[in-house]
Order: structure tokens, then sequence, then C-alpha cells
């Protein structure tokens, strides 16, 4: 609904339509459908809303974080530069792709592999991370969506 | 039932969430412009006092390599907003009391074991978030402050999570509490009653209704009944604030009139903003100004002074005129000022505005405010501003210590390997 302008003396005509006076005339409201003289469009009815990336990727937006790669440890399954969307409510589970971090150190990006105890880098010329017992894993989040520029 | 709920060391923890390598370690994170700490892990507590000046502490941060941040308001503030959020999807009916705390109501939960609903909460919010919190459950909101003491205090034994449910239990928590301890309860107030022996809430609910009524009139009886566990409060939920203030300490001593009014011209102009943001009108605005008193040698002099407005506003081009006004009747040449503010309050919502018969807004602020707010949500900083504001680059806030603000600028975010 817009406000459209409508001409001074024609005040007194309007009392049951919700209007304002200003300095400069009447508004009254005006409706934007409208009501077609022709045949009404028959995809009124089916009016949808427009794909949302949002809705998709960011469905969380409390428990989601938005991390950037910066290296080439999970070559060719992420590259440096895209961006991974993050999903702290989901708990990692095998084979998934997470953001994590041991013994406090920093954030690293590693594939569980949960039968072998190792955080494992995709690019065959990076090292895997070995998880002892008494390693502390905390996992800022799963990777779930990434964006990727090409 | 209520429970408080309340973010450990809250500021500390959102420097943590995406860095790892401060868990355990000490932090200290200072007020706007550096100047001093406002808050710190508990790692840091023993060695930095609240409110230590930053430049005096400089050697103490060294020596026990205490991680020191500037605030970083676009970081918490995101983190305070998925913690609360997270909080509502476990009752509707929540109040965010400050950006680190919330009292939530649990009605309809009576079959429900709280104590190990809350330590669910607490481990939902610490994996979605990233910031430990703590919570305490009680049948009145002034109990449940306190019972969140407890879970904060003893996070072995609670898990984070308690509930005081039955007499025994708010009897010992009470005797547990020191006087000055309990909310709502100021300095003053418990001067005056540490001088009557009165030293733990316990104390406080064995006076007489009547006497506390007359000496703390009946906002300190509604906290004794409270106290007692009878329900004098509930969820205050709305939105708007009661005053909203924009103050800082300046980074140099200033002297000049022009100077000085440009920056209370820009505090104004802050605050309308936020009321805009808010929808509200205010209808009294608080001017302050002060000297530097941790400088003992130079001359000290502060002073306030409170202006009605003609009527309810959020226009910055009023507020900032009445705050010059204001400054002027209390500005005095000579000094070297350290601090100054503006704080507005009378505030109450756009759609209950009294109009004036005689004096009125200029009609045109409206849009004009609307359309320089949308500008500068678009551009994404104040670009647009009023004369009396300043033009940038010579006012900065310092920080120098500011970490990344991960979740609201895309070339911030975390960077992985």
């Amino acid at each position: 609904m817009k406000i459209i302008k409508v001409a001074k003396g024609l005040s007194g005509e309007l009392e049951m339509v919700p209007f304002r006076i200003s300095e400069d005339g009447v508004y009254v409201p005006y409706y934007e459908d409208g009501v077609q003289a022709g045949f009404p469009s028959p995809a009124d009815d089916f009016k949808e809303q427009r794909l949302s990336l949002d809705a998709k990727l960011l469905s969380k937006p409390n428990s989601t974080f938005i991390v950037r790669v910066k290296g080439n440890s999970m070559f060719d399954t992420l590259h440096v530069g895209d961006l991974l969307i993050v999903r702290a409510d989901l708990n990692l589970e095998d084979n998934d792709i997470g953001i994590l971090s041991v013994n406090n150190n920093d954030f690293t990006v590693k594939r569980l592999d949960k039968s072998r105890n190792l955080l494992v880098a995709d690019n065959e010329d990076f090292p895997n991370i070995e998880i002892n017992e008494d390693d502390v894993i905390q996992c800022r989040g799963v990777v779930k969506h990434l964006i990727r520029d090409l | 039932m209520y429970a408080l709920v309340d973010c450990n060391n809250f500021y500390a923890s959102c420097e943590r969430v995406f860095r790892p390598h401060l868990n355990g370690k000490p932090i200290a994170v200072l007020s706007n412009n550096d100047g001093c700490v406002i808050a710190r892990s508990n790692e840091a507590k023993k060695f930095v006092p609240m409110g230590a000046v930053a430049f005096k502490y400089k050697e103490i941060f060294k020596q026990y390599q205490i991680h020191v941040f500037s605030s970083n308001y676009a970081l918490y503030g995101d983190l305070s907003n998925r913690v609360m959020n997270t909080l509502r999807t476990f009752t509707p009916d929540i109040e965010i009391y400050s950006i680190d705390e919330a009292f939530l109501e649990f009605k309809g939960f009576d079959h429900y074991d709280l104590q190990s609903y809350g330590v669910k909460m607490r481990e939902t919010v610490l994996q979605h978030v990233g910031i430990p919190v703590s919570i305490g459950f009680a049948n009145t909101k002034a109990l449940s402050k306190i019972s969140n003491k407890i879970a904060k205090k003893f996070p072995e034994r609670t898990n984070g999570s308690y509930v005081i449910d039955t007499e025994e239990k708010r009897i010992k928590a009470l005797k547990w509490t020191k006087i000055e301890d309990v909310w709502g309860i100021g300095r003053k107030f418990s001067q005056r009653l540490q001088a009557k022996n009165i030293m733990t809430a316990y104390d406080f609910t064995q006076l007489q209704d009547s006497w506390v009524q007359k000496e703390f009139s009946i906002v300190g009886l509604r906290l004794k009944h409270e106290l007692e566990g009878k329900p004098r409060l509930s969820l205050d939920e709305v939105k708007n604030k009661k005053a909203i203030s924009t103050t800082r300490s300046f980074d140099r001593d200033i002297s000049d009139y022009f100077s000085l009014k440009e920056r209370v011209a820009t505090f104004a102009c802050s605050c309308a903003e936020k009321l805009r943001k808010q929808d509200s009108n205010c209808t009294l605005i608080m001017v302050f100004v002060l000297t530097n008193y941790h400088k003992k040698n130079q001359a000290q002099y502060s002073r306030n002074i409170t202006v009605q407005l003609p009527y309810p506003t959020s226009s910055s081009i009023t507020i900032s005129q009445y705050a010059q006004k204001a400054l002027k009747a209390i500005y005095k040449e000579g000094y070297a000022y350290k601090k100054a503010g503006v704080i507005v309050m009378g505030i109450r919502p756009n759609n209950e505005t009294q109009l004036n018969l005689f004096v009125n807004e200029n009609p045109k602020h409206n849009p004009l405010m609307k359309t320089i707010d949308d500008i500068n949500r678009k551009l994404g900083v104040r670009k647009l501003k009023i004369g009396g504001q300043g033009l940038g680059r010579t006012w900065k806030m310092k920080q120098e210590r500011l970490s990344p603000r991960f979740t609201t600028h895309w070339d911030e975010v975390l960077e992985v390997d």
C-alpha cells in the first residue's frame, strides 16, 4: 500500500476512508494491486516467494558462522578463498568436515575419521592429525555448504 | 518459575569464541577509547581490578601476560543476540535485561526437572554460540538472581544450573548472600543496613515490613517480599529503554568550546539515532562535562544540566540544538575536559506522543531523518551528518587492540587452514 495525494477540497467526501491531512493536501491509502478491469491474472492465486539463498543456506542464523579457507590442506574439496557455512548446532559425525581445535590450538578445517581416530587433510601433501586419548577437541561447527567464486 | 541466565565473563568469552588459544588465559577488555578495564576473565581477576585505568596497568598486563582487547561491540552485540535467540527456543517468555543477562519465565513447566533443563539450555548455548552461561531458577526474580550466583560460584556441584525450590534451599541461599550483593540494593542502601548489623539477605528478610517500607519505600518492601519467595516483579518485556546515553572519554583533553560543542552535537545525534531505531521520542535531555580527576594537579570541574524539550522528538537537529544550548549553559573556560556525554530521557513510543497545541516539530524533520538513516544504513557508515557534527577523521575512537569482527564483516571472518 502506498499513500497518494488527493486534491484539497475533497476531505469532506472521505469520511469512511482512513486519511491524513497535512500541510499540502489530504492523503488517502492507495492499493497497488488495484482492481483490474480486464481478465484477472490467472497467476494471482499461485503467487510464490522467490527463491531465497538465505532460507536455503542460513536456516539456523543463530548457530551459523561463516569461515574463509586460507590454506590448501583440504584441496581439492576446499579451495583457498572458499567461504564455508558452518553449523554449530550439528554434531560432528564420521566423515564430516568440521572447524576444529585440538588442545586449544587455532581452528583448522579437517575431516573426521572416527574409525582411525584421525583428523584427515583431504590433500595428501598435508599430514593428518592423530587424536590421542587425552586430547581435547573443540568443534566450532560442521561445514555444511560452501560458497565459491568461479 | 523464573530463571536468570547470565553469560560468564561475557566480553572475555566472546573474544575466545573464535580463538581457542585464549582458553585458560587471562583476558582484559577495555572501555571505549581504551580507557579502563570493563571486563576480565576469571584468570585475570586476581591481577586487575574492575575499572582499572589501562595506562596505569601497562606493566601488570605485560608481567602476567594478560591479553588486552579494545571493546568489540560489533562482535559482542551479535553473539549476545545469538545467545538470547537460542534461549528463546526454551521458553517464549524472556526479558533481555542487559547485553549478557536475561530473565526467563517458565509457565507450565511444573513437571519439568528444571535443574537438568537448565543444564541442557547451558549446553545448547555453549555448543550453538560458544558462550558459557550460568542459570539460576527460583520462583521470584530477586531469588533467581541469587540462585544464578550460586550456579556460577559452584560450577562443579551445580553444572552451572541451580534451582531454589524448597524453603531450606531458600534460607541457605539467603544466609550465604551478603547484603551488598542483593539485586537492587545499592551501596548507600547496604551501608545503612550494615550499620544496623544487617549483613546478609537473610537478615534483611527478618526485618519488619513496616520498618522496611518506612526506611526504603515500597521498592525495598517489594524486594523483601521477593526474597521471601513471594513474587512481586513480573517479566518486564518492554523493549524500550528508559534512558539512552552516548558518552565518551576523549583520547586527549579538550579545552576549547568549539571542539567540545562538536563532540556534544555528535553524541546528541547518536542518541537521536538510537531513539529512532526503537521508534521512540524523548522529552528531556541531559548534558554533562567533566575534567580528568586522575590528574590531581589540574583544576577540576564537573557539571550536568537537564533540559526539557518543547515537544517529544527524535530529530537529530532538534536534539543537538538543545544539547548545544545545554552545553553553553554549563561550559566554563579554562578547564581541560576529559569526558562529556548526552543522555536522553522521558522516552516514549512514537505512537503515544502527545502533540503540543502551539509548538510542534517541523514536519520536515521526520522524513529527513528517515532518509538520513536509510542512506547511512545502505552505506554501512555514517556518511550523512548534520552540520554541527564532526566531519570525521579528527575524532576516531581509540581502539588499538580491536579483535576481528568475526560475525559482521566479510573481510574479518575467521580464516582456517
